[in-house]
């Protein structure tokens, strides 16, 4: 008998199941990505699948579930629980595909954050000259490489120190005669000197682009920008395809450890990932990869290592010192990034294991560290991190908040792209729910900012009670009990985007409250170490996942945020991205960046005894201690 | 240079609350137990206000123990596996403040009884005795959500202590005693927040703050009891430092804690270097429940007839601030 065979419907995967293997491990093998917390123990209930054709056998009959779908024709079951015996047809819905690998269009750089005003002049990392050079003659004969440094000098003095390397040098006397002595030269800021880095045909440099890249454990933007004007010309988002191999970036360094071709295979993972994002990019502006002569990263320390290829063992394991702080600036062909081969990569320096070049490119983005009072950034992602201080002293904490406002592992979850719910309010006497989308666009889920607003929402309206518990007596159709747990309707099939129902499940509140618990449990934990009150805070930036578009009132009365005066909130949004688009654009930005390395001090909030108290008296809507939350409290 | 006692002055008390409610309050009972009111820490009278001593509850079980050990058994005599008569015992012979009622007899894993018989023991308990009442659920979510309205019902007006509200359950039981007019006890697991938390939701509920009872789950002297003291005085210090959402009285449970443990009835074959095993249980009670109440407690429901005559001393002898308490 040959064994039996898997055919995975979304990824067009077909493969072959060992004896006694369940869904998931196929499926992992095969690298279907299914999202699984709890490692195949069958409780987190991620990995619920669809099987379309043919049956599987339970791997625990006495905890065996099955439901059938709505349509009636699949039988829904936890990919972990399901042992292949027979020829089955499995349909991974996207709430279990932990990568959604569709890139979007979003609208990320705006505001106050990218005014380049404050960092001029303007400076790209990489700059092009076009250069109409004299042949040499008898007369004149210094050589290739100082008839481009002195035009070069004549053009701008401030460009010295300029230096070069043996493989421009190997290509030098061929490019400059091939093209008449009338060359494109491209030099790229590397911090102590100017780089010249290539130099082609005139023709061939016809526009300056760069990009401005945010790497997130859970979601990866790329910005594409005019670096002759500032401009941005579009923007794309995806998850981050490394996600199938772990959700945080612990699981995913002990997974580089377990396989040889681990580090490797993570690196392909996250190039894939920009590959896709930029190919989308760059179609949509019809552009070339060669006009892309510059990139910026913000990214946290593993993913930096990750996507440099460097083995990131040693951010996992005490005392957590990665390989480096600050990296030289690169080149597009060493990082494997689809744009000129030579174009410069800067890299956001890191302060530690845990504090990566993300958050010191929001301090930047935020400028904190000019501030003269006193401030507060949170930035809400995967990892979330917070930052205090001003212009004299910078402290920093790490706080894991898990990717449940990125909407990863939340079914009706979704980028903050067209069709996605940024604000809602539930009308339980009409029993509507009203919803403003993304473009105006037909409904399809919620986005970091929806998710604020259905909790703030449901909690009002007392379908959820403090702890997020759905009322399952709440008098109307909205809530049911749907197989494992009990659920909230959002939108009917006739009125979502998608024509499927979405809803919001029990676990995924308990999740959504959990991280903001861990939020919110860092900022109390760090102002409460350093002796401060929130209202000591002048003004407090809230980064990350949610769009400016976020009622700063509804992230305070689900508790996300500290009650202060909402005056002093200010949701800025992707603050990594903004800050890799200043470095991008300038000097002044670049050398700034370096320099708020040097003044961040890291807090380990894992060793601080009151975290865990802090963080269970913070998983509740607003708090366990309402007083704190005076302009909440009814 | 004459010694000065250190007194240290708190800004807020313990919520006073009553439990049972006599004929001029609508219900049936003979006597009323009030606690709550503390100013300051337990027993430290010169600093403050404690006006109301900790009460004491027998435990009743509303069929006969299966799992008691002999010298639990023998106080009690024939009048095991009839509730009427043992909180008649309880209360007659060994001086119980109150009875708790514990509805083992629910467990659908056991007998598996019905509301309606949950509700008949407890009519014939409360025409028994004349003190107030603590009806304690079997411990089963899902039964206990069927069964307590009706015992709530069988109690109605009568100032009830109903238990016991979870973070997870406490919905049933918190509609059962604001319709019945009962008082509710809201239980965590030896969590500070989660136990403030459980008194949001139910006062969230309308449940008033002076009809909640805290009750954190406990274990008994050398198996962790040291956990327990600290989150009971915490709790206590935050109650007096103002915290309204922590400012209810406390209740232990100490009797089934103690007689649990193997130190309590073990036989002297097994373990002769324990001594005689006829007052082991009795001291691991007395001992657990001494520490309950210098940790704040305000209600202790045990087991022990003996035990229970210990604590009174001690409650007695440290509530004078006499040196009776040593003694004891």
């Amino acid at each position: 008998m040959s064994s039996p065979t898997v055919n995975f419907q979304d990824a067009t995967t077909k493969v072959s199941a060992d004896d006694g293997e369940t869904i998931l491990e196929v499926a992992q093998r095969a690298g279907v990505p299914i999202v699984s917390y709890c490692g195949g123990q069958g409780t987190c209930k991620q990995c619920k699948v669809i099987i379309r054709e043919g049956s599987v056998q339970p791997k625990d009959p006495a905890s065996w579930r099955e439901e059938t779908t709505e349509d009636g024709r699949g039988t829904r079951v936890l990919a972990c629980q399901s042992l292949v015996t027979e020829d089955i047809t499995v349909e991974v819905p996207l709430g279990a595909l932990g990568v959604d690998p569709t890139v979007r269009d979003v609208d990320v750089l705006t505001g106050e954050l990218v005014d380049l005003s404050e960092f001029a002049p303007s400076t790209p990392l990489t700059r092009q000259f076009a250069l109409r050079l004299s042949p040499p003659t008898h007369d004149d004969t210094i050589t290739d490489l100082d008839r481009i440094v002195q035009s070069l000098l004549a053009e701008d003095e401030q460009l010295a120190p300029l230096t070069t390397q043996l493989g421009l040098l190997q290509q030098l006397p061929a490019a400059l005669r091939d093209n008449s002595f009338e060359v494109a030269v491209a030099i790229t800021d590397i911090g102590v000197a100017n780089e010249i880095r290539s130099v082609r045909p005139i023709g061939a440099a016809d526009s300056s682009l760069g990009l401005a890249i945010d790497v997130g454990t859970s979601t990866v933007v790329a910005q594409l920008v005019d670096l002759t004007t500032g401009q941005s010309l579009g923007a794309s988002i995806r998850r981050n395809g490394q996600i199938a191999y772990g959700e945080d970036v612990i699981s995913r360094i002990v997974w580089t450890q377990q396989r040889d071709d681990g580090l490797a295979r993570m690196r392909e993972s996250i190039r894939d990932t920009l590959d896709d994002i930029l190919t989308h990019l760059y179609a949509q502006q019809d552009i070339a990869p060669r006009q892309v002569i510059a990139a910026s990263l913000a990214a946290n320390t593993t993913m930096t290592t990750f996507l440099l290829g460097i083995d990131a063992t040693t951010v996992r394991r005490t005392p957590h010192t990665p390989a480096a702080s600050v990296l030289p600036v690169l080149t597009a062909q060493e990082v494997g990034l689809s744009a000129h081969s030579q174009a410069g990569v800067f890299c956001h320096p890191a302060v530690s294991g845990f504090v990566g070049g993300d958050i010191t490119a929001g301090i930047l983005a935020t400028r904190i560290h000019r501030s003269e009072g006193l401030c507060l950034l949170v930035d809400v992602g995967t990892n979330g991190e917070i930052v205090i201080g001003n212009r004299d002293w910078l402290m920093c904490a790490s706080c894991s908040a898990g990717p449940a406002f990125e909407g990863v592992g939340i079914e009706a979850a979704m980028a903050a792209t067209a069709g996605a719910i940024t604000s809602m309010n539930y009308d339980p006497k009409a029993d509507v729910i009203q919803y403003e989308t993304v473009n105006d666009q037909p409904p399809r889920g919620l986005c970091g900012t929806g998710l604020v607003e259905m909790i703030a929402s449901l909690a009002e309206t007392e379908v959820i009670d403090r702890t997020g518990t759905i009322n399952s007596d709440f008098p109307s159709e909205r809530v049911r009990q749907s197989g494992y747990e009990a659920e909230f309707v959002l939108l009917w099939p006739d009125e979502s985007g998608t024509g499927e129902v979405i809803c919001i499940r029990q676990h995924d509140l308990e999740n959504l409250l959990r991280s903001k618990a861990a939020v919110l449990a860092g900022i109390t934990v760090l102002l409460g170490n350093l002796g401060f009150e929130a209202t000591d805070v002048e003004t407090m930036y809230l980064a990350g996942t949610f769009g400016s578009s976020l009622d700063v009132e509804k992230a305070v009365a689900i508790g996300l945020l500290p009650d202060v005066p909402r005056e002093r909130l200010r949701v800025v949004g992707n603050s990594a991205l903004a800050g890799a688009y200043l470095t991008l654009m300038s000097s002044k930005a670049r050398d700034e960046a370096s320099q708020i390395v040097s003044s961040l001090t890291y807090l380990d909030l894992s060793g601080d005894a009151g975290f865990m108290d802090e963080f269970i008296a913070s998983d509740f809507i607003p708090h366990t201690d309402l007083s704190r939350f005076p302009s909440i409290n009814k | 240079m004459p010694f000065t006692m250190p007194t240290e002055r708190w800004t807020a008390a313990v919520q006073m609350t009553t439990i049972g409610a006599t004929e001029a309050d609508g219900g049936t009972r003979t006597s009323t137990v009030t606690l709550g009111g503390e100013e300051t820490l337990p027993f430290l009278h010169w600093e403050g206000k404690t006006p109301n001593p900790p009460a004491i509850a027998i435990e009743v079980l509303d069929e006969a123990p299966t799992n008691w050990p002999e010298p639990l058994l023998e106080p009690y005599g024939d009048v095991l596996g009839d509730p009427a008569a043992w909180a008649q015992k309880a209360v007659e012979d060994f001086g119980a403040d109150m009875i708790c009622l514990r509805l083992v007899s629910a467990t659908p894993d056991g007998t598996d009884a019905s509301a309606d018989d949950c509700a008949e023991t407890i009519q014939s308990v409360l025409k028994s005795v004349g003190v107030p009442l603590i009806i304690w659920g079997c411990g089963d979510a899902d039964k206990d959500n069927q069964i307590m309205p009706f015992c709530s019902q069988a109690a109605v007006g009568e100032r009830c202590l109903l238990g016991t509200a979870t973070e997870d359950n406490y919905k049933t039981i918190c509609a059962s005693a604001l319709a019945d007019k009962h008082l509710i006890i809201n239980e965590a697991p030896l969590d500070i927040n989660i136990q403030k938390q459980v008194n949001i939701l139910v006062t969230d509920m309308g449940m008033k703050t002076s009809d909640i009872i805290m009750y954190q789950v406990t274990g008994a002297v050398g198996y962790g009891v040291e956990y327990a003291y600290s989150i009971l005085e915490r709790t206590r210090l935050a109650a007096l430092g103002g915290d309204k959402m922590l400012q209810m009285p406390m209740l232990s449970i100490v009797g089934s804690e103690a007689w649990r443990v193997k130190e309590a009835w073990q036989s002297e074959d097994e373990a002769p270097e324990w001594g005689p095993l006829d007052n082991r249980g009795i001291i691991w009670e007395a001992a657990t429940a001494s520490l309950f109440l210098q940790a704040g407690t305000d209600i202790l429901v045990m087991r022990h007839p003996e035990a229970v005559t210990h604590i009174r001393k001690l409650i007695a002898g440290l509530a004078a601030g006499s040196g009776d308490a040593q003694e004891a």
